[in-house]
């Protein structure tokens, strides 16, 4: 490091969720703003975009710069901090009016049903009221400037993290509160009249100047920390001195400044004073949903499918001939470390991606020129009871045979799964593989009732007219639906592999993909093509169990204490896990429900079991993320709880649900805080 | 009306946090006055972040091109237990200081070393830091366990209120 200078200026501790919450806040205001300007456009919007952005700027720069990394080292860093904090920031975000903004800029049914309640709640808003009028925000204000200068509570923000967050904060909302009276933020009421505005104001600069003489001319240090750090050739007593003429000098411009202009304007006389804000009211135009462009998704579909393919080749060829170290082999790191995390994360953010891009079905359609595949799958076998069994025997060979540690056997899986897709679709007709063997597809199809994507019809009247049902049966274009869902009845992703057969196969265009509210199809039961009523369907509702419970039972086995258990011992807990405890839930919240709501129950419990999956999964690919991994799995839960509720309607129906997924969830933490295996890296 | 301050709150509680650092030790070995700190005192077992500032004894200013080793030492029946960090301007967010994560494994009393070379000197700092138990995980964590009880509550509430909220409309002109 060059100088002291030097240091001053690299010295960022840019924290990513500070940023992150910050840039959200802007994002949120931005869209908001953007949204107004669609129905009324005001002069002065772009003056208020930039103040609040300018407010958000400062805050970043009090928190996130140097001003934060020096403040326990130099008294004039930390009162810099501080002035920004009290000063710039709150009546910069005021400025920005940003009550209408950030309503608008966020989801309709969030402020609607999840703030709405609250902005309307009286006794919130007489809380609020209380805190912003004017003598109340004054007090406040001057408390909380004189009490954290007092040196025993300034030392002990120096020593405590927590202590100085309060104190930022305590700084940060009452400025807010105080400058709430000066600015009056749209649509607040003024409770003052405006020539009130300048004793408050000329009052706090008087307290201020106060609090800054005290500093410069105390004589001797009050912040004995400073002294004993002496973090520079400037002495203490120097540095205090600095710290106060910032305080004084640019802090009683910032209290005189807007008093002036208060002044200047009252004296101006009613005639002079500035004219109200001229609106323009823009005309609405109605808002057509547009569909979306998903045109050259199909045509995606074959070169994905190559790829992955040529991935699969790679992978099996490294595995057969390559070094058996399985963190410097494909084998070894692509499939259980990658691959698991990225299909989770594409099925969470966009859909169903890989088994559109499924490298088993492009062999099998290439091996369909040579085998008939004339029989139907045997009536008996049309359900998930094979694959859900299945998966419960994957969970348990890739512990047993520690699968993730060898490359050889990895090959062979993959290889296996060719051979068995060939074979199945080779015989049977249809993609029976998919629909009624393949686990991996079972483990995205229920993932995908998350997804924000669904393939469906874009105008349910069409269908009514449609009669060749193109869709299902194929045309000359595409084949039709493999999986046997009818369009215009298929509801959500269930069984849909997102191949978009029905999507080219549609001679008017009437399907597509199309954004849906992730897990939306959880909440209705309505008869889905090919599957009914999920509400019906006890192999669909343990085969979700069985994902759900297989993500914990995946994890424990991972961790130290379970780790060290014997093949037996691992065997029976996988298969306990995995297999018995999903059907003994199932059978207690049909006991202490009704069937149907265990039914419907069990879905409910995806959004927890993917969280759990995903904060799995993510350990392996980026390492240790406690912090991270806490908070998907705290999501899940709060998601899992709110699908719950909204198909039970009542506590009391709603508790034997809302049991097991906190059991689920306690153990989930359970699992994060012990040390897990990192496997297939070195 | 409510609105804004509820989110901005929730924004930005985090970053209003400083970093808190507390000093570990501070030792004048001409000639260099050396101070220490730790991200949290006493020291516990497992991750520390430590840094040091070194300055000269004369006039106090920075010493900016300094090789500093950190090292924790303990005798455990005959066999020394030895943890070694280079610290640098690079691990420091400030970076006037020399920053190091260090592991100490095992609770006890350590022989605390910080070796400095700047300026043709020579010095060390010796000391003995008395490291506690690990600090149990939830005690940092707490914040990320505790917002799904608190968005219960907070649903409950919500749920009540709407049940109790009619919606007022003037009444009728005849």
């Amino acid at each position: 490091m060059e100088s002291f200078g030097a240091a001053a200026l690299t010295s960022w501790d840019i924290r990513p969720f500070s940023l992150a919450l910050l840039l959200a806040a802007a994002a949120v205001y931005i869209r908001g703003w953007l949204r107004g300007r669609k129905i009324v456009r005001g002069e002065h919007d772009g003056e208020r975009l930039t103040a609040f952005l300018s407010g958000l700027l400062l805050l970043f720069i009090a928190t996130e710069s140097p001003l934060d990394a020096f403040d326990h080292f130099f008294l004039a860093a930390h009162m810099a901090q501080h002035l920004l904090l009290m000063m710039l920031v709150p009546p910069l975000l005021l400025l920005g009016h940003p009550t209408l903004p950030l309503l608008r800029g966020l989801p309709k049914h969030f402020v609607r049903g999840g703030l709405g309640p609250f902005l309307s709640w009286p006794t919130l808003r007489r809380l609020f009221r209380f805190l912003i009028a004017p003598p109340v925000a004054f007090v406040l204000f001057a408390f909380s400037t004189i009490f954290w200068h007092l040196p025993p509570f300034y030392e002990a923000a120096l020593r405590s993290s927590w202590v100085h967050g309060l104190q930022h904060a305590s700084f940060f909302w009452t400025g807010i509160f105080f400058w709430w009276a000066v600015v009056r933020p749209m649509p607040a009421k003024s409770l003052w009249p405006e020539w009130a505005v300048i004793p408050y104001l000329l009052a706090a600069d008087l307290l201020n100047t106060g609090l800054s003489a005290a500093f410069v001319f105390s004589g001797r240090v009050l912040y004995p920390s400073y002294e004993a750090l002496h973090a520079s050739s400037m002495s203490a007593q120097d540095d205090q001195t600095l710290a106060g003429l910032i305080m004084w000098v640019p802090g009683s411009l910032v209290y005189l400044i807007p008093a002036f202009v208060f002044a200047m304007r009252l004296l101006a006389g009613p005639k002079l004073r500035k004219p109200a804000e001229k609106m323009v009211r823009v005309r609405l135009r109605p808002v057509v949903p547009a569909p979306a462009k998903t045109a050259w998704l199909p045509r995606l579909r074959r070169p994905a499918q190559v790829l992955m393919l040529s991935v699969a080749v790679a992978v099996m060829a490294d595995g057969f001939f390559g070094t058996q170290i399985a963190p410097l082999n494909l084998a070894g790191v692509l499939p259980w470390i990658y691959w698991r995390f990225l299909s989770v994360v594409a099925l969470l953010t966009i859909g169903n991606l890989f088994c559109m891009a499924c490298p088993f079905m492009l062999v099998r359609d290439l091996g369909r020129k040579v085998f008939p595949a004339k029989l139907r799958w045997p009536a008996a076998l049309r359900n998930k009871w094979v694959p859900a069994a299945l998966l419960v025997l994957y969970l348990w060979l890739y512990e047993a045979f520690a699968l993730w540690n060898s490359p050889w056997l990895t090959a062979w899986i993959i290889a296996g799964y060719f051979i068995a897709a060939l074979i199945v679709d080779g015989v049977f007709r249809g993609a029976s593989f998919c629909k009624y063997v393949c686990p991996i597809g079972q483990f995205h199809f229920i993932t995908s009732l998350l997804s924000p994507r669904e393939v469906r019809v874009r105008n349910p009247r069409v269908c009514k007219s449609c009669a060749s049902y193109d869709c299902i049966r194929g045309n000359e274009h595409a084949r039709g639906c493999e999986l046997y869902l009818f369009q215009p009845k298929k509801e959500g992703n269930l069984d849909c592999t997102f191949c978009l057969d029905c999507v080219k196969a549609c001679p008017t265009g009437n399907v597509a993909v199309f954004p849906v509210i992730p897990a939306a199809t959880i909440l209705k039961d309505p008869y889905r093509s090919s599957i009914g009523r999920l509400s019906k369907r006890t192999d669909w509702a343990v085969l979700a169990l069985v994902i759900v419970f297989g993500a914990f039972v995946n994890a424990a086995a991972m961790v130290h204490p379970i780790m060290m258990w014997n093949l037996w011992r691992m065997a029976a807990f996988i298969l306990a896990g995995a297999a018995l405890l999903p059907l003994l839930v199932f059978t207690a919240l049909r006991v202490l429900s009704s069937s149907e709501l265990a039914h419907r129950f069990a879905f409910t419990l995806v959004p927890l079991g993917s969280a759990m999956w995903l904060a799995h999964l993510l350990f392996h690919a980026a390492g240790p993320q406690i912090s991270v991994q806490l908070l998907i799995l705290g999501c899940g839960l709060l998601f899992t709880l709110y699908l719950a509720w909204r198909i039970a309607q009542k506590w009391t129906t709603l508790l034997p649900s809302a049991v097991v997924a906190c059991g689920l969830y306690a153990a989930g933490v359970w699992i994060l805080f012990q040390p897990m295996q990192m496997r297939g890296l070195m | 009306m409510l609105l804004w301050p509820v989110i901005v709150a929730a924004l930005f509680a985090l970053p209003a946090f400083g970093d808190g650092s507390v000093v570990l030790l501070h030792q004048r070995a001409d000639p260099f006055d050396v101070t220490v700190f730790a991200d949290h005192a006493p020291l516990t077992v497992g991750q520390s972040n430590l840094s040091v500032m070194v300055q000269k004894a004369a006039g106090h200013s920075n010493v900016p091109d300094a090789h500093v080793m950190l090292r924790f030492e303990k005798d455990e029946g005959g066999r020394i237990t030895e943890v070694v960090a280079p610290a640098t301007h690079a691990k420091a967010t400030n970076k006037l200081l020399y920053g190091a994560a260090i592991t100490v494994p095992s609770e006890g009393n350590w022989k605390f070393t910080t070796d400095i070379d700047a300026q043709n000197a020579h010095i060390t700092v010796l000391a003995q830091l008395a490291v506690g138990p690990a600090a149990p995980p939830m005690k940092e964590k707490w914040p990320l366990i505790v917002f799904v009880p608190v968005a219960i509550v907070l649903f409950i509430i919500n749920r009540r209120l709407k049940r109790r909220w009619r919606p007022t409309y003037p009444p009728a002109r005849p």
